[in-house]
């Protein structure tokens, strides 16, 4: 029966940064845990952090992703020098992974990932899916995943990020690190169980841009014009800005079905653009000719709204079930980019204390990451711009 | 309704409007940003402050230092930082900071190399905003790109505080810019920073002062406890030698308290009548010469009672190497002296029990090589000290016989090299005095120090000539006695009365091979013991003969039964005492193995005679039980055996054994020709008989004649079996009228499909046609246009449908036409009318590798490469470079004809049924089903197999292998 630890810090030497966390974590036991997941803002050294959690316990499997700021049960930071880890005690998981994932072969690579699973162990009931949140196309990944586990298993995560540079994101298996990897971590602990879901409270604003030309999750003609001058102009920024500039205020959303909107609480699903090359632009996930997207703004008391709606959801839906670890995606352009520290702490309070027991949090490892994955009318999806809970619970 | 103008201006304003409900994103976004910006330098000092509550707390110089290098990169987000403190002129106190951790010195070096190389000779804050990396002589620095610093020189106390943010040119565009608002902060940090120094290496250098001081004190007082507390006695005195002051263990050794002998000179109250003049000598040259002195002096207590003291007296000189005081240390070493005198004594009593038991000691220190030892050993040797303490190992070489020589000095060897601790000997020595020669029995021991360094060697001998020689009169004459006794051819134990065995003539066992020679040793109760032993196991088994004759059974070492006869006798000694039991024994082994061998062939072959009547019985009930009607003819013919089945079930055959068959069978001529066959052939003759029942009824039997021949091939009997056949009859003709009627059904049913299909498709044709006629002819609505479209797309496919049900119905009923096809024109007309279907464009290629020609059915293979060629027209995907390409090409068994496309492929879930009947991989599939599963059933009659492999979202290959002779299967 796996048990789950949670730490986090903001420590400027990564070395000190893990110990601290591991001793917060595990106490004097530090050596005893078997698996161990770390959140840690870019400016971390990912080589060091995941040597030092080998070093403290050498029986333990490690995964590591980069992020822009991270929230614990210590509470929010967003820095340079983050870190934020999930100690799991107990064998029911498996991993695998994969150094080079991008749009053109996402796919494939999540297949192999989803088949390594599938042969590690027929009772995985949830895979936490971390991957490089630059350049992929993340619906072929639940696909592929789908494909081989079955629709039934819940796909919840994040994409790693940076300081919303959209220049590099780091992922670490064991002592590996990448730079375009992924991981995916299955559990199949049968006593557990998991609600996920994911709010932004954005709304759509103007005409919608309509896909013209595209190719896989590439997009090359908006409206008939080149992709990125269309994009740009709408925002009123010049050509010349960078995916950094676009982030805060490009939110593109698709529209949804009407009982798809009822539970998301929204009609249209966010998506981000995280790089660009010259005027074409890599989307979150494939998308074909025709689509509409409209540019969207945020509402920020709808933002909160909700999400007291969906944490009142998930508690109803968690039915007598007692949470034991929550995992966390959030957008990096819900953190610093979108909102100051009050309002964002006050965001956080809002979403971790209904699900405290007899007064304490439980267990939780948040990021501020590129996309996130959660359910949406009982299938998996990926999302953007949004706050996505993953409440583990028996 | 707007005019073009006015309508023109309108999508102008609506553009304008559009841009500006998104561009208020971007300028909300702008107001975001700014309160966000103050938000994150609000962060930023409370970062600073967090930081000097923290630095204020920092109880020394390093902590402060290793917590600016981590604040610099946490307030200031830098990549990395160092915080460096040295002195300006000897660097080596440098101490160097990394993120929080000191850098040890050896990876400082060239860090602080590098860090000259920037931040000087600058006062106050530097930055260097890019291309730092492209500096030259940078050691350990040179990845950076950017770096922002400070560098303050304090020419008052002579140190160099350096603090240092920099950002890798690999990690440049993930760090903000460097601004001016840095530059302020930057400056008011690094000065707090100096100024926190500041105050704690004041404090420091107090702090130091205060312990300096501490220790001092500490110092003192520690010696003077040691001088008070030791247990040696301490006199300190003047320069003149006389007493300032004394501890308490002097006035507890001497008597003397310190009252009683301050400004007295210790010789005067210490020294009595038998204290040693030279020593006291040596004592007064070493103070007059203000000279250390070590010595030890009989004393004298208070109370008159003498005891003895080791002294060692130090003189005491000031900064100007004036005489001041004398230290004297003096330890009371009474008891030692004593022991020493105990062990002096002991030592004597010892010599003298050596010498009363006739043992010779000697001692042998490796030390000073000196060597000791007692008059016994020179009385065993014949000589007298004099004439050997000189060179005693000489004299104790040169007088050990020459036979012995080697084997003692060799042993002598082993123990100097510490291969033991001690050696046992016996040898001869010739004695000086008369020549004679002696044996000795001795014992050198080593003693070694903890290291294992040899330290001293002592030995003792014992002379034991005379009882060598009885000892060597006694074997002699015993050695007599045992050879007689092993010469007999009889086994002879002898033990005493515990069972020890006391003589045993062991050629006799050797030669027997008894394992255990002890089991034959039969005591006082020697029944009794034969019992215990076979429960032992020692022996097989026992029979009695006389009263003490017994016939015993035992196992030698090669495992084979002897026996042998034992008699058991009694030993006394002289004083008419039972002493043991002596036991003979005789091996009748051979007598015995006569008798057994005979005994065992008798049983053998009764055993033979009982095995043969068994089998007889088995293979008689075998062929009694038989499901056949089996009888046994000899090789003229007469009936040896026949089983009940045939007695019961055929008439003729009752009470027919030893009869000639001839005879039995003699209405039934045919039946007897066959018998004659087989006899005469040697071979199986086989017949089918029809009889009739006791009721009338047909009956069949079919009848095996089999003769059986022997090793020689000679003819030795004929079987002749039966079997009832009448039933299975029965079943083949009923069997052959089904299939009849089946064939008929088919036959039947496949004309009825093709006949609805055919009927079928005439109506839709018709319709096709007369919709094709409205479009030529008429003029339509647009929605009527839509519905005319709809409907003529559901007949096109419904038509499909008939046309795939036809084909299988074609593939089914006809039977196959083969003749030579040309595959390259088949595929060419197939491309030319899939055309149409892709409007847009499709690549469609062909390669064809050899010849092009093979031998099949031509509508078969069309129908097949149609429906696989159209899947991958019909699927393809969107994408400007789609194709479909045909490869043929030859293996040894078949010909290869692969279809690859790059379309929308299969996904893993549906690739093991796509050539199931009706499968369609999704609910959008245009298909019926049927077309794959067709394409399967056309290839298999052929007698070939098709083979898929495809990815969902990438394409998919076909595979058919289409043999080079194709069977015609009825």
């Amino acid at each position: 029966m796996l048990e789950f630890f949670s730490a986090s810090a903001r420590i400027v030497n990564s070395k000190r940064a893990i110990m601290e966390c591991m001793e917060i974590a595990l106490g004097e036991a530090y050596d005893s845990a078997d698996l161990v997941v770390i959140n840690a803002s870019i400016g971390h050294n990912f080589q060091e952090l995941v040597d030092q959690t080998k070093a403290m316990a050498p029986n333990a499997r490690v995964l590591a992703s980069s992020c822009c700021g991270i929230v614990g049960r210590e509470g929010v930071s967003e820095s340079m020098k983050d870190i934020g880890i999930m100690a799991v005690k107990g064998k029911e998981f498996h991993i695998a992974s994969t150094s080079n994932i991008s749009g053109e072969t996402a796919y494939q690579e999540a297949l192999k990932m989803a088949k390594s699973l599938k042969e590690q162990s027929n009772n995985i009931n949830m895979v936490y899916f971390l991957a490089s949140g630059i350049d992929i196309a993340n619906d072929l990944c639940i696909q592929a995943f789908e494909e081989v586990l079955g629709e039934d298993v819940t796909i919840f995560g994040a994409t790693s990020s940076d300081n919303m540079k959209g220049h590099i994101s780091y992922q670490a298996v064991d002592e590996e690190v990448f730079e375009h990897g992924a991981f995916a971590l299955g559990f199949s602990d049968p006593s557990l169980k998991i609600e996920t879901q994911a709010t932004h409270g954005f709304v759509a604003v103007g005409e919608p841009l309509i896909v013209t030309k595209s190719h896989g999750n590439t997009i090359q003609e908006l409206n008939g014009k080149p992709a990125w001058e269309e994009y740009t102009g709408r925002l009123g920024l010049e050509p010349s800005a960078d995916c950094g500039d676009t982030i805060p205020i490009g939110a593109l959303g698709e529209e949804l079905s009407p009982e798809l909107a009822k539970e998301y609480g929204n009609q249209h699903i966010l998506r981000v653009v995280t790089t660009k090359d010259g005027n074409d632009m890599h989307y979150a996930c494939d998308i074909p000719e025709g689509t509409k997207l409209w540019l969207t703004t945020r509402d920020e008391e709808l933002i909160f709204s909700e999400m007291d709606r969906m944490v009142e959801n998930m508690i109803e839906r968690m039915g007598d079930g007692k949470p034991v670890a929550v995992f966390h995606a959030d957008c990096l352009a819900r953190g610093r980019f979108l909102f100051n520290r009050i309002i964002k702490e006050e965001l956080v309070g809002k979403m971790q204390f209904p699900f405290y027991q007899n007064g304490e949090c439980p267990p939780w490892l948040g990021m501020y990451g590129f996309g996130e994955f959660a359910r949406l009318n009982g299938k998996n999806e990926y999302h953007n711009y949004t706050t996505a809970l993953y409440v583990i619970y028996r | 309704m707007l005019d073009q103008p006015d309508f023109n201006t309108l999508l102008e304003d609506y553009r304008k409007l559009q841009l500006r409900v998104t561009r208020f994103s971007h300028t909300e976004q702008e107001l975001i940003n700014t309160r966000d910006r103050l938000d994150q330098e609000l962060v930023l000092y409370k970062r600073m402050s967090d930081f000097y509550s923290e630095a204020l707390k920092c109880p020394d110089s390093k902590t402060l230092l290793a917590l600016s290098s981590e604040a610099v990169v946490d307030v200031f987000e830098f990549e990395t930082a160092f915080v460096l403190e040295q002195n300006i002129d000897g660097k080596d106190d440098a101490q160097l900071f990394h993120d929080g951790i000191e850098v040890n010195p050896k990876e400082a070096q060239n860090i602080i190399h590098d860090l000259e190389l920037i931040t000087a000779p600058t006062q106050g804050v530097g930055v260097i905003r890019e291309k730092l990396n492209l500096r030259e002589n940078l050691l350990a620095l040179k990845h950076f790109s950017k770096a922002f610093f400070f560098r303050y020189t304090d020419v008052e106390s002579g140190s160099c505080l350096v603090i240092i943010g920099l950002i890798s040119l690999k990690n440049l565009p993930l760090y903000k810019s460097i601004d001016s608002l840095h530059d302020t902060i930057f400056k008011v940090f690094s000065q707090q920073v100096q100024s926190i120094l500041g105050n704690i290496k004041k404090s420091e250098q107090i702090q130091q002062q205060i312990e300096t001081i501490t220790a001092s004190e500490l110092e003192l007082k520690k010696l003077s406890l040691i001088a008070t507390k030791t247990k040696n006695g301490v006199i300190i005195t003047d320069s003149k030698g006389r007493i300032e002051w004394v501890n308490d263990s002097f006035s507890e050794s001497s008597g003397f308290t310190l009252e009683e002998i301050v400004g007295k000179k210790p010789k005067d109250i210490l020294h009595g009548s038998e204290t040693d003049s030279t020593s006291k000598e040596i004592l007064s040259n070493a103070l007059a010469n203000k000279e250390n002195v070590e010595l030890t002096l009989l004393n004298y207590h208070k109370s008159g009672s003498k005891y003895y003291n080791q002294i060692e007296i130090t003189p005491v000189f000031n900064e100007q190497d004036e005489l001041i005081n004398f230290i004297s240390l003096q330890k009371d070493i009474t008891n030692e002296i004593k022991a020493k005198e105990e062990i002096l004594r002991i030592n004597s009593r010892f010599e003298q029990i050596a010498k009363k038991s006739q043992i010779g000691i000697w001692e042998l220190e490796f030390i000073d090589n000196t060597i000791v030892w007692n008059d016994v050993l020179l009385e065993q040797y014949g000589s007298v000290k004099e004439e050997i303490k000189h060179d005693l190992v000489g004299f104790w070489r040169a007088s050990i016989h020459p036979d012995d020589i080697d084997r003692v000095l060799k042993s002598q060897e082993r123990l100097y090299a510490k291969e033991l601790e001690s050696v046992e000997m016996e040898y001869r020595i010739r004695r000086l005095d008369n020549g004679e020669w002696r044996t000795l029995k001795t014992l050198t021991i080593c003693e070694t120090d903890d290291e294992g360094n040899i330290l001293r060697l002592i030995g003792s001998s014992i002379d034991i000539t005379e009882t060598k020689q009885a000892q060597e009169k006694l074997i002699a004459s015993e050695e007599k006695y045992r050879k007689l006794i092993e010469n007999m051819n009889l086994g002879l134990v002898e033990t005493n009365l515990k069972d020890d065995l006391v003589f045993m003539n062991a050629p006799f066992f050797e030669k027997s091979g008894i394992r255990h020679p002890e089991a034959l040793i039969l005591g006082l109760e020697p029944e009794r013991t034969l019992q215990d032993r076979i429960q032992k196991g020692e022996l097989l088994s026992y029979r009695r003969i006389d009263e003490a004759v017994f016939e015993v059974e035992i196992e030698n070492v090669k495992k084979e039964s002897l026996f042998l006869l034992v008699s058991s006798g009694r030993v006394f000694n002289q004083e008419k005492e039972l002493s043991g039991f002596i036991n003979i024994i005789l091996d009748i082994t051979s007598e015995k193995q006569l008798t057994k061998s005979l005994e065992n062939a008798l049983k053998e072959r009764d055993s033979y005679v009982n095995e043969l009547d068994s089998l007889k019985q088995f293979y008689e009930n075998v062929l009694n039980n038989s499901p056949a009607k089996i009888a046994v003819l000899s090789p003229k013919l007469n009936i040896v055996f026949i089983n009940k089945l045939l007695e019961d079930q055929e008439l003729n055959w009752k009470n027919s054994e030893g009869k000639a068959v001839e005879e039995v069978l003699k209405d039934r001529p045919e039946f007897l020709a066959k018998i004659k066959e087989a006899q005469k052939g040697n071979s199986l003759v086989q017949m089918e008989e029809h009889l009739l029942d006791k009721y009338g009824n047909d009956k069949f039997v079919l009848r095996n004649i089999l003769p059986h021949l022997n090793e020689k091939k000679e003819l030795e009997y004929l079987v002749i079996s039966g079997v009832n056949i009448t039933q299975m009859k029965e079943i083949q003709n009923s069997v052959i009228t089904k299939n009849n009627e089946l064939k008929k059904i088919n036959a039947e049913l496949d004309n009825f499909v093709y006949s609805v299909s055919h009927d079928l498709r005439s109506p839709l044709l018709a319709i096709k046609g007369l919709i094709h006629l409205i479009f030529q002819t008429t003029t339509v609505e647009p929605n009527v246009e839509n519905y005319l479209r709809l409907a003529e797309d559901s007949v096109l496919r419904l038509d499909s449908t008939i046309q795939e049900i036809l084909d299988y119905s074609r593939n089914a009923r006809l039977d196959l036409s083969l003749k030579p096809i040309d595959l390259a024109q088949l595929v060419s007309t197939i491309f030319t009318d899939l055309k149409f279907s892709a409007p847009e464009g499709i690549a469609l290629n062909m390669e064809v590798e050899g010849s092009p020609i093979i031998v099949s059915d031509e509508t078969r293979m069309n129908v097949l490469l149609k429906n696989i060629i159209g899947n991958a027209v019909k699927y393809r995907r969107s994408i400007p470079d789609a194709y479909v390409m045909v490869k043929v090409f030859h293996t040894e068994e078949a010909t290869m004809i692969e279809i690859s496309d790059n379309g929308q492929g299969i996904s893993q879930q549906s690739i093991e049924k796509v050539f199931d009947m009706f499968y369609r991989g999704t609910s959008e599939s245009i298909g019926t089903g049927l077309g794959l599963y067709l394409c399967r059933e056309i290839i298999e009659k052929f007698g070939g197999k098709i083979k898929v492999d495809a990815e969902w979202g990438k394409g998919s290959t076909f595979t058919i292998i289409h043999p080079h002779k194709v069977l015609k299967h009825e």
